[in-house]
C-alpha cells in the first residue's frame, strides 16, 4: 500500500484502456500495413483527380481526339488506359473510389448511429420493450438483405437514384440490424455489472449511466464492427452496381463495365483489372485494420 | 461495544418503543423473484435495526439472501413487502428521483473490486462523480485528493485507471467513492471477500478507523465469521432468506443457540494445529432446499443434526430466548 501523502500537485498520468489498445495495435504489423495502404488509397482518391486536373465525365473529350483516344491500352500518357469514350481511366478509377469510400463511410456511420441508439435502448430498458424491439430486428433479419436493399432502392425514382442518398439509406437500413444486436448484447451484460449498480447507488440517472458508464464500454466492440462493416458495405454496393442499382460511378460500376468488355474478340483488360485491384486493396486493408483493432481491444487477449 | 447495551430488537410490528434511535430499520422485508420455475424467496421476512454508530454483521452462506438485503435497502431491488426506514423516513419503493437526496446518507461498497469500478474512467472521475451528480461540481480535485488520502491512496495517482491498481487499492477507491458524500450509513457487501488475507486485514483496519473517525454506521455483510467477529458489535445469521440468530458479538460466538450457527462456528479453522486436529466439527448433511421449494416447518430441518418432530410442522419464530439473544429454533423452548 502506498503512504498517504498530501502532495496534491504531483499527478501521475495513467494509461487508459485506449492507450493500451493503441500500443497493442502498433505492434500488429499487418494492421499497420493495412492502415498505411488504406490511407494511401484514400489520399490518392481524394486528391488525385484534383491534382491531375482531370475529369471522368464527357466534358473534356476533345472532339478530334475522340476516335483515336478510345480504348487505349495503358501508356505513358494514360497510365490506366482509356475507356470507349476516350476518358482517362485513371481519373475514373479514382473518382469511383471517392464514391465507393464515401458510401462505405456514410452507410457505416448511419448503421452505427441507428444501431447503437436502438440496441442500447432495448438492452438497457429490457423487458417487454426489448422483446418487441428485438423481434422487429429478427423480422428484418429474416428477409434476405439483398432483397431488402433492392426493394428500398426501387422505392426511389430514377432521378433520385442519380444521387447517392438512396444507396446510403438502403445500405444503412440493412447494416444497422447487426450493430443493434451487438450493442444490445453488450448493454445487457454491462447493465448488471457492479460499476453500473454503483453508479445507480450514487444517484446517477439513466442518461448518465448509459452515456458515461455503459456506452464507453461498448465502444471497443462497436469500433471493430464498424471497421469491418465499411468493406462489407462497399462490397454490397458493388453487387448493386452489378445489378444496375448502384450509386453512379463507383468501383463496382467500373468492375461490372470492365467485365462486359472482356470478350474473345478484343479484351480491354485494364478496365477490369485497375478498379478490381483498388477495390481488393481497400477491402483487404480495412479487414486487416479491423482484425488488428479487434485483437487490440479484446480484453481477453490482454496480458 | 460489548453485550451490556441492548436497545434494539429485531423489529416486529409489536415492538416499537425503543426503535426510534435506530438509524436504519428493516421491518418484515420480503424480496421474492418470480421465475419460470417458481418464486424464489430470496429474502423472506426479515426484521433488523441498526443503531447509530453500530456495526451489524450479517452472515450466511452464499445464496442465503444477504446481498439481496443490501441491494434492496439501497433501492437496486424493489421489495415485495416490508418497510425500510432510514433516519425516520420510509425509503422502500421510492423512485430513483425521490431516492437521490437520500443517497447522501446511504452508500454501499461492493464485493468485487474489479467489477465495481468503471474501467474507462480515471480514479479522479470515479471518486468525483458523486460531487458531479449531487452538487453539480465539475472541479472537485481538492475533495478527491482528500478522500484518496483518507483511504490511504496517493492522490498523485488520481489520473490513473482502475486496472493499474491492486485489488486492495481498488477496494479503497470504491470506499472513497462511497465516502464522497459524507454518508451516515454504509452497507458493506462482502468488502474483503475478494481480497488476499493479508490485504483483508489492512482494509478491515481502514474500515474500523474510518468508522471511528467519521462516526459511520455499518451493515457488514460477509460469509466469513472471523471477519465479522473482528468488525461487528452485533451479529445476525441468515439462512434461506431468514434471520435464524441475532445477538451481541461475544454472546453469539460464546453461546450459539441455533444449530446452524453452531455449524458455521465449528467450520472456522483454529490457528493452533493441535486444537485444530482434535476439535470436533459439525458436518452438515443434506442439501440446501431449492429456493423455489415451499418449505413446511423449519427451513433448516433437512440439514439440522438436532431436528425433532416439531421441526417438521412448526416454523420457529425469531424469539428472544435470552436477554438480547434472539434465535429461530424450537430447541431452547424444548429444553426449558
Amino acid at each position: 500500500m502506498t503512504e498517504p501523502t498530501t502532495n496534491v500537485q504531483a499527478i501521475e498520468k495513467g494509461t487508459s484502456l485506449w492507450d493500451d489498445a493503441w500500443r497493442r495495435l502498433k505492434k500488429n504489423r499487418l494492421s499497420i500495413v493495412g492502415a498505411v495502404m488504406l490511407a494511401l488509397v484514400v489520399l490518392v482518391c481524394a486528391f488525385g483527380p484534383m491534382i491531375m486536373n482531370m475529369s471522368h465525365d464527357g466534358e473534356n473529350i476533345v472532339e478530334d481526339t475522340f476516335p483515336e483516344q478510345a480504348n487505349q491500352a495503358p501508356s505513358a500518357s494514360h497510365l490506366f488506359g482509356t475507356d470507349e469514350l476516350g476518358r482517362s481511366y485513371l481519373a475514373r478509377v479514382l473518382e469511383g473510389g471517392q464514391m465507393s469510400l464515401l458510401i462505405g463511410l456514410i452507410a457505416t456511420l448511419a448503421s452505427v448511429i441507428i444501431g447503437v441508439i436502438y440496441g442500447s435502448i432495448a438492452g438497457y430498458y429490457g423487458g417487454r420493450l426489448d422483446e418487441v424491439m428485438m423481434r422487429a430486428v429478427d423480422f428484418l433479419y429474416g428477409i434476405p438483405y439483398m432483397f431488402l436493399v433492392i426493394l428500398i432502392m426501387l422505392m426511389f425514382s430514377d432521378a433520385q437514384r442519380d444521387s447517392p442518398l438512396p444507396i446510403f439509406f438502403a445500405l444503412g437500413m440493412v447494416q444497422w440490424l447487426t450493430t443493434a444486436r451487438i450493442v444490445r448484447g453488450q448493454v445487457l451484460t454491462l447493465r448488471h455489472q457492479e460499476f453500473v449498480q454503483a453508479a445507480r447507488v450514487m444517484g446517477a440517472g439513466d442518461m448518465r449511466i448509459i452515456f458515461r458508464h455503459i456506452l464507453p464500454n461498448t465502444l471497443g466492440v462497436v469500433v471493430v464492427y464498424a471497421t469491418l462493416t465499411v468493406p462489407a458495405v462497399i462490397l454490397l454496393e458493388s453487387f448493386l452496381s452489378f445489378l444496375g442499382l448502384g450509386a453512379g460511378l463507383t468501383w463496382g460500376l467500373l468492375v461490372s463495365e470492365g467485365l462486359s468488355v472482356i470478350n474473345p474478340v478484343e479484351s480491354y483488360w485494364w478496365r477490369l483489372v485497375f478498379p478490381s485491384v483498388f477495390l481488393a486493396l481497400t477491402l483487404f486493408s480495412l479487414n486487416f485494420v479491423g482484425d488488428g483493432l479487434r485483437d487490440a481491444l479484446d480484453p481477453r487477449t490482454r496480458k | 461495544m460489548s453485550g451490556s447495551t441492548y436497545e434494539s430488537s429485531p423489529a416486529s410490528e409489536t415492538t416499537t418503543s425503543t426503535e426510534s434511535a435506530a438509524i436504519l430499520r428493516i421491518e418484515g422485508l420480503k424480496v421474492h423473484f418470480p421465475t419460470p420455475r417458481g418464486t424464489v424467496k430470496a429474502v423472506d421476512g426479515i426484521d433488523l435495526s441498526i443503531q447509530k454508530g453500530e456495526t451489524l454483521g450479517l452472515v450466511g452462506e452464499s445464496g442465503c439472501g444477504k446481498s439481496t438485503v443490501a441491494r434492496t435497502v439501497v433501492g437496486l431491488v424493489h421489495p415485495t413487502a416490508g418497510r425500510i426506514v432510514l433516519e425516520g423516513r420510509e425509503i422502500q419503493g421510492l423512485s430513483a428521483r425521490e431516492m437521490r437526496p437520500l443517497r447522501e446518507e446511504l452508500q454501499m461498497v461492493f464485493q468485487d473490486p474489479y467489477a465495481s469500478l468503471n474501467p474507462r474512467m480515471t480514479v479522479a472521475s470515479i471518486i468525483g462523480e458523486p460531487f458531479l451528480i449531487h452538487r453539480g461540481q465539475r472541479d472537485a480535485d481538492l475533495q478527491i485528493c482528500e478522500l484518496m488520502s483518507l483511504v490511504g491512496l496517493d492522490p498523485s495517482m488520481r489520473r490513473r485507471y482502475p486496472h493499474e491498481f491492486s485489488g486492495g487499492q481498488r477496494q479503497r477507491i470504491g470506499l472513497a467513492r462511497a465516502l464522497a458524500l459524507d454518508p451516515d450509513v454504509i452497507l458493506l457487501d462482502e468488502p474483503v471477500s475478494a481480497l488476499d488475507v493479508s490485504v483483508q486485514a489492512q482494509v478491515m483496519n481502514l474500515l474500523d478507523d474510518l468508522k471511528k473517525r467519521l462516526g459511520l454506521t455499518y451493515l457488514f455483510i460477509a460469509h466469513n465469521l472471523a471477519v465479522v467477529r473482528h468488525m461487528s458489535d452485533r451479529v445476525a445469521v441468515m439462512y434461506l432468506g431468514r434471520i435464524v440468530e441475532l445477538a451481541d458479538r461475544d454472546e453469539i460466538y460464546a453461546n450459539p443457540m441455533h444449530p446452524y450457527t453452531e455449524a458455521l462456528l465449528s467450520a472456522v479453522p483454529v490457528p493452533d494445529p493441535v486444537i485444530e486436529a482434535t476439535r470436533e466439527r459439525i458436518r452438515l448433511e443434506g442439501e440446501i432446499p431449492s429456493p423455489t421449494e415451499t418449505i413446511v416447518g423449519c427451513p433448516f430441518r433437512a440439514r439440522c443434526p438436532k431436528a425433532f418432530d416439531r421441526c417438521a410442522t412448526d416454523v420457529p419464530a425469531l424469539k428472544e430466548h435470552k436477554q438480547a439473544h434472539w434465535s429461530a429454533c424450537h430447541l431452547p423452548e424444548e429444553a426449558s
